[in-house]
């Protein structure tokens, strides 16, 4: 069970991330000036995101 | 070309699960048969292996049979303390005050009867492993025979509180592990390289950098200039820089060390929780002991919020003070203990489809498999590595940024404020 | 498959000894390092940071200087120019009226010279003449005398006399004739 848990967190957080990304992009595409801040923001949203599913997944192990 | 490489890999990745689903029957038996039976010779475990080596210990593995003994310090309320080098339990062959090596880990005989000083236990698998039920679940018991009477072991205090399965128990560990020696030794290179640095800029003061200088000068300027200038403001950022760098700095190097797989590395530093534990809760004394009257004000009555609001808010704005230091710590923790077992995971193939040396093939597939997986693996770790250090250094400014900033005009442009970096990271951080 | 052992994820304990040495490993990293060196790279990054804006600053404020000075040389250069251009105009000016003074003064003077002469002239006819006639009358008041003594004599003397009198007198007046500018009639 803990490892379909583990599964379903890695599956939302890799919909998060790759929504971070493909949204990044667009920014950095359409502002290239912003493209340090963006990157920055980016970072730590994917972090958070990542952060979460990590959780999961150690809750995973635990249960 | 490129697509006959393509086939070639397909080819050698399928044969390896051919081989694999043969190997997984007679393996399963043989798990199971031997499953009480952790000895050296047993059948190869791969959770148990990965968790070793994750694991913190009390000696150092070389290779094969060598190991190099690191200071003991334990302590038992009602014994006292005892000191040693772990390599005066003989790799659990000898039972010191009740003390034994059991999987490179000191364990600890609760029983009173059993004799204390130095005990022979005349034999190698004197110490072994067994399961018991608690509550329901399956749990690791350790066992010691000695004299024909076995003997339940203790394993070393923990400050989970039994959430996880450890808790308090008949002693405390204090020595220096092997997880405290590769610390040591980033410290060390940490006080070496910085002190070196800061010497030559001494020395070519109103000069260009040169050598190691114009190396870290610029992950320096970087710190600076991304994460404690912008988080922080420009006003306090000067106060907070050295603990951010140190924090960057220290988690970088135990990050490095972990990723090298032989002797001063391949320690799980950070890891281990119980660093990170206590890295988190260095952010969240000096966050909270650094608030100003604005950072209070909002965690207790934000300002703007109707009364009735605020029975739900604050609750959730204290749970905010603890959440954020725990998420630095649960982030740190499994970014690299994630890294670290898909690493030996992926070694542990050769194992699983060499099913205990009796499959060549199988054995040379999964090496060659799980090795190319694993140097892939290690270019991500060492991303990881400075990205997880980056991290934990940028939110950490962050939450320091939030108690210091200076809201001198804040009912009236509560929507400015977010705008700002720090505020910004801490509006996301609130997940 | 293979039995998850909880006992064995001991990373997700906290071990109080591993959470002391981390402590003290921190501490002893924050202030050999945090205290001992990034505080003073962090001042000397600082320093540099400042005195590279300064130099270029400086550079800035030295160029602009360049650039007011050279103006001003030029303005200076364009104002002595027109200084002397203005000098040598005046002067010109100058010299033009002085000699066209010179040269009215010149006139006028000989104008004056001229008058005075005439002037001279007139005066010593006139004065010249008072002496003519004062010398004509005494030469005939003695030619009175000296006739009027002959008549007294003969007559033949007398007319002898008168005779060599004019002859006399005739050769006095063509000598005063060569003498003067102006002679009388």
């Amino acid at each position: 069970m803990g490892a379909i848990g583990a599964g379903i967190a890695a599956l939302g957080a890799g919909i998060g991330v790759g929504m971070i990304g493909a949204k990044s992009t667009e920014a950095i595409a359409r502002q290239p000036e912003a493209s340090g801040d963006i990157r920055t923001a980016m970072i730590i949203t994917a972090a958070l995101v990542e952060g979460a599913a990590l959780f999961a997944i150690v809750v995973g192990l635990i249960a | 070309m490129k697509l006959a490489l393509r086939l070639l890999f397909l080819l050698l990745l399928s044969t390896g699960f051919v081989f694999a689903q043969e190997a997984e029957h007679p393996e399963e038996e043989h798990h199971e048969q031997d499953s009480s039976t952790h000895g050296d010779e047993a059948a190869y475990d791969p959770v148990g292996t990965v968790m070793s080596h994750i694991s913190d210990a009390n000696e150092f593995h070389l290779f094969g049979h060598y190991s190099i003994p690191l200071p003991v310090i334990l302590y038992a309320p009602g014994h006292g303390f005892t000191f040693g080098l772990s390599n005066m339990f003989h790799h659990g062959a000898t039972a010191v005050d009740g003390y034994v090596l059991n999987h490179g880990r000191v364990n600890r005989v609760a029983d009173p009867s059993f004799p204390m000083g130095h005990v022979d236990l005349e034999s190698d698998h004197a110490v072994h492993m067994t399961t018991h039920e608690v509550d329901g679940k399956e749990r690791d018991l350790g066992l010691v025979t000695y004299q024909g009477k076995e003997y339940e072991l203790d394993q070393p205090s923990t400050l989970d509180g039994g959430l996880v399965g450890g808790g308090i128990t008949s002693f405390y560990d204090f020595s220096v592990t092997k997880n405290v020696f590769t610390m040591f030794l980033a410290a060390l290179l940490l006080i070496f390289v910085w002190g070196r640095i800061k010497r030559s800029y001494e020395k070519n003061e109103g000069k260009a950098p040169s050598g190691m200088q114009s190396l870290f000068e610029p992950i320096f300027v970087f710190i600076r200039d991304e994460v404690t200038k912008p988080m922080i403001g420009e006003e306090h950022y000067e106060r907070f820089q050295p603990f951010i760098m140190c924090l960057f700095f220290f988690i970088l190097f135990c990050n490095l060390f972990g990723l090298i797989p032989i002797f001063p590395g391949s320690a799980n530093v950070t890891g281990n929780i119980a660093v990170t534990l206590c890295l988190a809760l260095l952010v969240f004394i000096i966050t909270n002991i650094n608030g100003n009257k604005h950072y209070w004000g909002h965690i207790f009555a934000m300002p703007g919020v109707p009364k009735w609001v605020l029975v739900i808010l604050t609750p959730v704005e204290l749970l905010g003070l603890i959440i954020k230091p725990f998420s630095l710590m649960i982030r740190l923790f499994a970014n690299i203990t994630a890294g670290h077992i898909i690493i030996l995971s992926l070694i542990g193939l050769t194992f699983v489809f060499g099913n205990n040396g009796t499959n060549t093939g199988g054995g040379i597939t999964g090496l060659i498999v799980g090795g190319a997986f694993t140097a892939f693996m290690n270019l991500i770790e060492l991303l990881v590595a400075f990205l997880q250090a980056f991290i934990f250094s940028i939110l950490a400014a962050s939450y320091i940024g939030a108690a210091v900033e200076d809201h001198d005009h804040h009912d009236e442009d509560h929507a400015v404020d977010h705008t700002h970096g720090s505020a910004y990271a801490e509006a996301v951080a609130h997940h | 498959m293979y039995s998850f052992l909880l006992a064995d994820f001991n990373v997700l304990k906290p071990d109080p000894g591993l959470l002391l040495w981390t402590l003290v490993i921190f501490l002893l990293v924050y202030f050999f390092v945090g205290r001992a060196a990034f505080k003073p790279i962090q001042k000397a990054l600082k320093k540099r940071d400042e005195e590279i804006q300064d130099s270029i600053d400086e550079a800035k404020r030295v160029q602009a200087q360049m650039a007011q000075l050279k103006d001003d040389n030029a303005k200076l250069l364009a104002e002595a120019r027109e200084e002397s251009t203005r000098i040598i105009a005046d002067a010109e000016a100058f010299a033009r009226k002085r000699k066209e003074e010179a040269v009215t003064e010149a006139k006028e003077a000989a104008q004056k010279v001229s008058t005075d002469a005439q002037r001279e002239i007139a005066n010593m006819r006139d004065s010249a003449m008072a002496d003519l006639k004062k010398e004509v009358g005494t030469m005939a008041i003695d030619i009175a005398e000296k006739v009027l003594q002959k008549e007294l004599k003969s007559d033949a003397n007398q007319t002898a006399l008168v005779n060599e009198l004019v002859k006399n007198l005739n050769y006095s007046s063509r000598h005063d004739q060569s003498t003067s500018s102006n002679p009388l009639r």
